[in-house]
C-alpha cells in the first residue's frame, strides 16, 4: 500500500493518498474529492502571496494607517464571546 | 507555543478610547510576520460579530462553525474590520486562537491597502466587492 501525506502552512491540509491496485474506479470519486481541496488551498496561497507582493504593506505604513483608524468605543463594548 | 505572525487571530488586552476599562478584544494580525519583533509594535484588524449584511466593502466575513471553525476557531459569524486597526505588543497578547485562511488574508491585504491609499490620497483600485 502506498501512503502519500503532506502539510500545508498552518498545517490547512493534510492529504492522504491510498492507491489500490485493481480499484481505481471504485475510488475515484474519493481521490477527485481529495485532491480537488489540495488544489483549492493551493490557490489559496497563490493569492495571499499575489496580495503581498501587489499590496506592499510595511509595519511603519500600517502603524500610520492604525493610527488614523482605531476601532470605536462601540467595538470596545461589544461582549460577544466568538470563540 | 502559537506566535504572533500574519493571519494569526489573537486575543488583545486593550484600553477603550477614553483609555479605561480594558477589554478583551481580538484581532487578525496584518504585519508581516518577518517584520514583527519583540518590543516592537505590530498592526491588527478588529474582528467583530456585530456587522450589516451583505457585508459592507471593508470588511471580510471569516469562516465560522457552529462548533469552532477548525482554522479560525469561531464559534459565530464575525468579520475582520478593515478600517478598524490598533497596534499590538507581545505583552498585550492574552491569548492565540486560529489563523485566517491565506485568501481571506489576501482580501483584507487588499482592503487595507486600498483604504491606505484613499486616505492618503493616491489613487486606488476599484472597491473590493462584498466581503463574504
Amino acid at each position: 500500500m502506498n501512503k502519500t501525506s503532506f502539510s500545508g502552512v498552518g498545517s490547512f491540509v493534510h492529504i492522504t493518498v491510498v492507491p489500490v491496485a485493481g480499484v481505481t474506479e471504485a475510488n475515484g470519486a474519493g481521490l477527485k474529492t481529495t485532491w480537488t481541496s489540495a488544489t483549492a488551498v493551493f490557490a489559496d496561497e497563490a493569492a495571499l502571496a499575489h496580495a503581498v507582493e501587489e499590496y506592499p504593506l510595511s509595519n511603519e505604513r500600517l502603524l500610520a494607517y492604525a493610527a488614523r483608524n482605531p476601532p470605536p468605543q462601540s467595538w470596545y463594548d461589544e461582549d460577544e464571546d466568538l470563540f | 507555543m502559537p506566535t504572533p505572525q500574519r493571519g494569526r487571530i489573537v486575543v488583545v488586552r486593550a484600553s477603550d478610547p477614553q483609555g479605561e476599562k480594558p477589554k478583551v478584544r481580538p484581532f487578525v494580525i496584518v504585519t508581516a510576520t518577518d517584520e514583527i519583533k519583540p518590543a516592537k509594535p505590530f498592526v491588527g484588524v478588529a474582528i467583530t460579530g456585530t456587522f450589516r449584511k451583505p457585508v459592507p466593502d471593508d470588511c471580510v466575513q471569516l469562516p465560522s462553525r457552529p462548533d469552532g471553525h477548525p482554522q479560525t476557531k469561531l464559534n459565530k459569524e464575525a468579520v475582520a474590520m478593515c478600517s478598524w486597526a490598533r497596534p499590538i505588543t507581545h505583552e498585550d497578547i492574552i491569548d492565540y486562537k486560529g489563523m485566517v485562511p491565506p485568501g481571506h488574508m489576501a482580501r483584507i491585504l487588499k482592503i487595507v491597502d486600498r483604504l491606505d491609499k484613499e486616505q492618503r490620497g493616491e489613487s486606488s483600485e476599484t472597491a473590493e466587492g462584498p466581503g463574504n
